[in-house]
């Protein structure tokens, strides 16, 4: 029997224990490497990366709201060459599990940067499907199910790492998507990305974002993100990972209750650079003052 | 990096201006230019505020602020005693090389960047300083302890009437500085940016915008930079918040 009790298997890849940090909140590690030792987390879900480099959207790129933030970042990253060249040699050296968030605009984009991604060493690829399909007209890769499953299966058929599926919670019914990626041939499942706001400032009359739209994140969305992943626990037989609004272990634990295999925590590392580690240390208190493993707490939600 | 910050004393200094001392060890490293990103218990994201002044004998950080929004009028309200999470040294600094003669410029709350200079450089300063008003002169004692002073106020209530480029301008032939060292309103920027063209004086700035995290991950705070020719999205966090003049780009 694993003596640890945080210890966690997904799709057959080991992780010490179940925080990841999600992606966009911890860039490539390296920041919050000069911060502690990150090789105490389980993993890094790597800020989400497109063929090419992108420049994102113009600032605010950030707005304040009651408990959350909404963001515009736009996918600003410098792209799968100087991902490949200039940072996997240094992300390697982290000690913890590496997952690329892979991003694009057709499935052609997918494929590609699935594949260059697959051969730089990374552990695990996650899908983020939130992006706008520029040849169906802009409607984001993970509305309609049926191209959940065709950029499952594209991804698959060019990368042999294990593949999580990340779910965006705008549509309208989370489960038919969760269902979709399965039948793609994902190997787990992440959910939520964040949920799509705007702000206003009353006395400009202009929206905070000069983006106008962001994406929603942070404690305010924690009461959806829990109800999504446990009905996708109970629509599919894959390992979930949950996240949105994880600020303390007892959130974790929450999650953990309602089907989550890990979790995921984003805006928490944003208001607290040492979020990740304090979070750790008291799940392992918990666990061990609890004389609990994770496997037996996954999913013991009560109805 | 230090974290942990103690309130001495937090008064306002002007109409709305406050500064605030606080009982801090300072990290080595700590230069002007840094910045400070403190937690204000009720709000989500962090403020950052540039570290004005520094002490690392007396073990005293200070910062002087604007009440802006909440965050600030949170903050304004704290009383000696109360302790802060405040992550700092944060931000590249102003890296002057070898510079001696240096001139430090603000526009209004701009100028709270400049003090901590004295602290971190050793050369022959000139400071210029620009207000709307009389009124709203800050930080103007503590700049003339550290060299040459000229103040100026846009309606003439003190100092020279007129902006403190114009100042700034007429100087630079007499005084020749190797270094311009600035922070201000964009128009003030702007003009800056055509006298070190003009001039050939290499011109530093400490730049603004809103940010999340505050050490480099996140990617909110960007602020467009022109290098190589090519305009990229960099940091203001993590690449500045101190700039080449030059190089940035001006909405
Ligand atoms: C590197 C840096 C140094 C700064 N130094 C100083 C200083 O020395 N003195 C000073 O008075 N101000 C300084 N500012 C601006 C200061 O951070 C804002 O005035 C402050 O965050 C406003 O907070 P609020 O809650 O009162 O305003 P609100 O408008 O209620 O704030 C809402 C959100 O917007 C952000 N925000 C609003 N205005 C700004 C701004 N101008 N820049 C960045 N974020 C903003 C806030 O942090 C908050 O997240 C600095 C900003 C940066 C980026
Ligand atoms: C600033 C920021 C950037 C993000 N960038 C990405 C991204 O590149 N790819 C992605 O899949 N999700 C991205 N996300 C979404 C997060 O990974 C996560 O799904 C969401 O924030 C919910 O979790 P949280 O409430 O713990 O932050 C981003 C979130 C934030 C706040
Ligand atoms: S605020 Fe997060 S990168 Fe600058």
């Amino acid at each position: 029997m694993d003596k640890n009790p945080l210890a966690v298997n997904i799709a057959g890849v080991k992780f010490k224990n179940p925080l990841i940090a999600a992606s966009g909140t911890f860039g490539y590690g390296l920041e919050y490497s000069e911060i502690y030792d990150v090789s105490k987390i389980g993993g890094i879900s790597l800020k989400g990366l497109t063929l090419l480099p992108k420049e994102g959207n113009d600032s605010p790129r950030i707005a304040e709201t009651p408990s959350g933030i909404l963001n515009s970042v736009g996918l600003q990253n410098p792209g799968t060459k100087a991902f490949v060249n200039d940072y996997m040699p240094k992300i390697k050296k982290l000690g913890t599990v590496l997952i690329a968030n892979i991003a694009g605009n057709t499935l052609e984009e997918y494929a590609q940067t699935a594949k260059i991604v697959s051969a730089s060493g990374v552990d695990m690829i996650e899908l983020n499907i939130s992006c706008p399909n520029v040849k169906q007209g802009g409607m984001a890769f993970g509305v309609e199910p049926d191209s959940v499953r065709a950029v499952t299966e594209k991804v698959k058929e060019n990368s042999s790492l294990p593949l999580i599926v990340k779910l965006t919670p705008n549509v309208s019914d989370i489960t038919k998507n969760a269902a979709a990626a399965q039948k793609g041939g994902a190997d787990a499942i992440s959910l939520i990305n964040t949920i799509s706001g705007m702000a206003v400032d009353y006395k400009t009359r202009r929206p905070v974002l000069k983006n106008v739209t962001g994406g929603l994140s942070g404690p305010a969305v924690k009461p959806v993100a829990l109800k999504m992943v446990w009905q996708v626990y109970n629509t599919v037989d894959i390992p979930i990972i949950g996240m949105g609004g994880i600020m303390s272990y007892t959130d974790v634990l929450e999650f953990i209750i309602c089907g989550a295999s890990a979790v995921q925590i984003g805006t928490a590392n944003i208001y607290n650079p040492t979020a990740m580690p304090e979070i750790l240390a008291d799940l392992e208190r918990y666990f061990k003052e609890n004389n609990l493993t994770l496997e037996e707490l996954k999913g013991t939600l009560i109805v | 990096m230090e974290r942990k910050i103690t309130v001495l004393s937090n008064k306002e200094i002007a109409p709305k201006i406050f500064k605030l001392t606080a009982a801090a060890k300072i990290p080595d490293k700590t230069r002007c230019g840094n910045f400070v990103h403190i937690q204000l218990k009720e709000k989500p994201l962090r403020r950052p505020f540039c570290i004005c002044d520094f002490s690392r004998e007396l073990e005293t950080l200070t910062i002087v602020y604007e009440v802006k929004g909440e965050g600030t009028k949170l903050l304004s309200g704290y009383q000696k005693g109360t302790c802060l999470d405040a992550l700092f040294p944060l931000g590249n600094g102003f890296d002057i090389k070898s510079a001696k003669k240096i001139f430090l410029v603000g526009g209004g709350l701009g100028t709270a960047v400049l003090p901590a200079a004295f602290k971190s450089y050793e050369g022959e300063f000139t400071s210029f300083i620009g207000f709307k008003s009389k009124e709203n002169i800050i930080l103007a004692e503590e700049l003339s302890l550290g060299g040459d002073l000229f103040v100026s106020t846009e309606d003439g209530s003190f100092g020279e009437k007129g902006f403190v480029t114009d100042c700034v301008k007429r100087e630079i032939s007499l005084r020749k500085p190797d270094i311009i060292l600035a922070c201000g309103p964009e128009p003030m920027l702007k003009s800056l940016q055509k006298i070190s063209c003009q001039f050939g004086t290499k011109t530093l700035v400490s730049l603004e915008e809103r940010m999340g995290c505050g050490v480099g991950a996140c990617v909110v705070c960007a602020v467009k930079i022109k290098r190589d020719g090519q305009e990229h999205n960099m940091r203001v966090c993590k690449d500045g918040p101190v700039f080449d003049i030059n190089e940035v780009v001006f909405n």
